[in-house]
């Protein structure tokens, strides 16, 4: 049975279901991270930057490990395809099976692929479904790492990967 | 003599210039010691210092009562004739008197940008925490910058980069009837990335104005949202993880109205975000609510108009929208995006009986039950089949699930390594954009006036509803399945008593249908709150009335949007006509809706209500009511009841209209 509060409008847009989006707490990557709870993977190491950056001092990239981010990353394609492939996990393998899909498209653009390309990457992904996503242990990490092998050995698409 | 006299004379005032301070050196002080408005207070000490060039540039001007300022920091005009900011973070302010009074904060300000010191709680200097003020305050009073701070704001321009902001979006999830939390809907603010495509928005980061709850009770939750019990803050989120919120998680469609703005606009916007997201409002769900301050976030760019100022009473989504578009022409552009309930509905009408038979058998036995029916179909049905198997999959994972994990389940993973196998790209589904728009819908107040007869007395009736939508209303723009009536009075005159009563005030009168079939299996229900004028015998007594309950709905099979339904109801009554002055009720509510054409609705209800435990209410009615749309603003309304009650029944005939503004 729903809630019958009177609730009216925004306050609860954030909703029952997601109480997780609406508290602020500090620790890990600072907001973002507990904006996050509950998915697998790096925080979202941009939002928290910009959450953050508001209470902890120097640059906008997070450069200290005490933060709990990787200090050898900055908000570049490459973390942010982890910091998306970390939120997406559920809707990038069904766009990977299916081929097709705004979610897989979108990662496509963090990850540079021009729109020729783009087919070419589609089939891609869709043919190392299994690999990708069927081994036990699938963390965001290891879905790029096993794209970015896969792309190497394409000749259309190795250019894409940043070594 | 007169030589003795020259001297000291001369070394008189060697001495006092040689004591007396160096004015700049007391007026940095003073900043550096945070004491802003003594500064201010005691600039005419300081008269060859650059801020009091300022502070007299903007005298001169009265500079602190243009649009822009009274928006940069949200003043509105209080009962008493000045001015009160609805920002309630203390360290919004610079000036002990900032929240009432605009001069001072003016002021305080333009002291504290001579000062480097973070504003706490940030790191931030005040250059860079009120970026906005001080880009305007800059440009308007001509600042000397070799006498002032450096005015770089690192951190923001790293922000900037990273969004490169294009445009502004406003998002508008539609109302969400069977969840009370999403009536209304909701809007929030994307920022259009330059050179974005359609698939790329994902990639945006969202401007988000929400109360920041804690798990509550349900009591205490609605009434500190309602009494300004919790903060409401801006946050900043990437806008696939409000995709995952809105169109997956709660099965809303959203609407995108892209706005006519310039860079420069959207460049005050960023900054003022900026400013706004380290403080936090009171947060009242009616008045001061995301859409309420989404456009006060706006209006810092365009100060000409007063967007906010048309909101007294309370805020609607869906009317901000309208005010935006219609009256200011401000959008360019809406997108539609279907929401994951509208997908599976697109997908299932794709499909043959068979083919559907599979999904629903896939969906609820796993991949594996299907395999060999499946392989007989050729790929691209294969491939439809499972889409929409695993369609079905998500929606339940999401509806049962507390908090959505990225994570997949072994049901999951099996069935998508199996359409993974099949050689056929999915196509999206073409799902039409509807024809009305949530914002081109019927105006969200209506009057009603209406005359009758009711148990052979005549009777005239005016009333007037401040939100938002129920049956009779035309339906296009917002849910046909649902009805939220809210502050709804009905005033009759009737000529046996030759007196007005007040027939009905309704606090809220929600009532959510979800039709069922074999796959959706929702629960609908209502709830009310208000003043009822309940037939007792032959006489007519007021009662405050709270009620509701659970039930069920179908569709009616041929009919576009008609529904059957039936819910159970119970509450309670408060009345000095009742024995103990309240009853508890009991009864049932059912009925037919008809969609008979576009303009034409029929409603066939019976309600019925029984105290327990005592005979002092024992009520059935059954009402026919029927409306016809005339124009955009205008219906007729036609209603027919037998009403029964203790014994004594009659009929109530009336007939009238809904004006809509």
């Amino acid at each position: 049975m729903k809630k019958l509060a009177i609730g009216l409008c925004c306050a609860f847009a954030l909703g029952s279901t997601s109480m997780a989006f609406a508290t602020e707490k500090a620790g890990g990557c600072g907001i973002g991270k507990e904006v996050m709870a509950g998915k697998t993977g790096l925080g979202s190491n941009l939002v928290a930057a910009i959450l953050n950056n508001i209470l902890i001092p120097n640059t906008f990239f997070m450069t200290t490990g005490i933060l709990g981010c990787d200090t050898t990353k900055t908000v570049q394609n490459e973390q942010q395809g982890e910091t998306f492939v970390a939120s997406n996990m559920d809707t990038l393998a069904v766009d990977m099976a299916q081929g097709n899909g705004d979610h897989l498209a979108a990662l496509a653009a963090i990850l540079g692929v021009t729109d020729a390309d783009k087919p070419a990457f589609y089939s891609l992904a869709k043919d190392q479904y299994e690999p990708l996503f069927s081994a036990s242990g699938t963390t965001p990490a290891t879905v790029l790492t096993t794209l970015n092998t896969a792309m190497l050995n394409d000749t259309r698409l190795s250019q894409y990967v940043t070594q | 003599m007169l030589r003795y006299l020259i001297t000291s004379l001369a070394l008189f005032f060697c001495c006092i210039t040689v004591h007396a301070d160096n004015p700049d050196e007391t007026l940095s002080r003073l900043i550096a010691a945070d004491q802003y408005d003594q500064a201010v207070k005691d600039i005419e000490h300081f008269p060859g210092s650059h801020l009091h060039e300022l502070i007299t540039r903007a005298r001169a001007q009265a500079l602190w009562n243009e649009p822009t300022w009274q928006k940069l920091l949200h003043y509105k005009k209080n009962l008493l004739g000045g001015y009160t900011s609805q920002v309630d973070g203390s360290d919004f302010f610079n000036a002990t008197t900032g929240k009432t009074n605009p001069q001072a904060e003016m002021e305080a300000t333009l002291a504290r940008f001579f000062s480097t010191a973070p504003v706490v709680p940030t790191t931030l200097p005040p250059q860079c925490r009120f970026i906005a003020r001080y880009q305007w305050l800059k440009q308007k009073l001509e600042f000397d910058v070799s006498r002032m701070p450096n005015d770089r704001c690192v951190p923001f321009e790293e922000l900037r980069d990273a969004l490169q902001p294009e445009a502004i979006t406003i998002i508008f999830p539609s109302a969400h009837p069977n969840s009370p939390s999403s009536m209304f809907g909701h809007t929030f603010a994307r920022i259009d990335r330059q050179g974005q495509v359609r698939e790329t928005r994902m990639l945006d980061f969202t401007i988000n104005y929400a109360a920041q709850v804690d798990s509550q009770s349900t009591f205490v939750y609605a009434v500190k949202g309602l009494t300004g019990g919790f903060q409401g803050r801006f946050n900043v989120l990437p806008y696939h993880l409000k995709l995952r919120e809105y169109v997956q998680m709660e099965n809303r469609d959203l609407w995108e109205y892209r706005l006519n703005l310039t860079p420069q606009q959207v460049e005050i916007i960023l900054q003022h975000a900026y400013e706004l997201i380290p403080t936090y409002f009171d947060y009242y769900f009616f008045t001061e609510n995301c859409a309420y301050h989404l456009l006060s976030l706006l209006e810092v760019a365009i100060p000409d108009l007063d967007l906010t100022d048309e909101f007294k009473g309370w805020t609607i989504p869906v009317d901000t929208l309208k005010l935006l578009d219609k009256k200011h022409g401000l959008v360019a552009s809406v997108t539609y995006h279907p929401s994951s309930k509208a997908v599976i509905e697109s997908r299932r009408a794709a499909l043959s009986t068979q083919e559907n038979i599979l999904a629903t058998q896939a969906y609820q036995q796993g991949t594996t039950s299907i395999e060999m029916p499946l392989k007989t179909l050729p790929p691209e049905r294969q491939a439809a089949v499972l889409d929409l198997a695993f369609d079905y999959l998500r929606y339940d994972k999401i509806r049962n699930a507390a908090a959505i994990g990225s994570d997949l389940t072994p049901v999951e993973r099996s069935m998508l390594l199996t359409r993974s196998k099949i050689k056929v790209r999915s196509d999206p589904p073409q799902i039409p954009q509807p024809t009305t728009r949530p914002d081109q819908g019927h105006d969200t107040s209506r009057f009603t006036v209406a005359a009758g007869i009711s148990n052979n007395s005549g009777f005239t009736q005016l009333g007037w509803r401040a939100a938002y939508h129920d049956f009779m209303d035309p339906s296009p723009g917002y849910a046909w399945n649902s009805k939220l009536d809210f502050f709804n009075t009905e005033l009759r005159y009737h000529d046996d008593t030759q007196s007005t009563e007040v027939h009905k005030f309704t606090v809220i009168d929600i009532l959510s249908l979800e039709p069922r079939d074999n796959f959706f299996k929702h629960i609908s229900w209502n709830a009310t709150l208000g003043w009822k004028n309940r037939a007792i015998g032959n006489q007519r007594h007021g009662a405050l009335v709270m009620e509701g309950g659970p039930g069920l709905a179908y569709e009616i099979p041929f009919l576009q949007r008609s529904l059957a339904y039936g819910l159970l109801q119970m509450g309670g009554e408060y009345s000095n006509q009742y024995n103990n002055n309240a009853i508890a009720t009991a009864g049932f509510l059912g009925g037919l809706l008809l969609k008979i054409n576009t303009a034409w609705t029929a409603h066939l209800e019976i309600n019925t209500r029984h105290s327990i435990g005592s005979y002092e209410l024992d009520l059935r009615q059954i009402a026919l009511k029927q409306s016809i749309i005339l124009n955009k603003e205008v219906s007729l309304t036609i209603e027919l009841s037998h009403i029964q009650s203790m014994g004594h029944e009659y009929l109530e005939a009336s007939g009238g209209l809904y004006i809509y503004f």
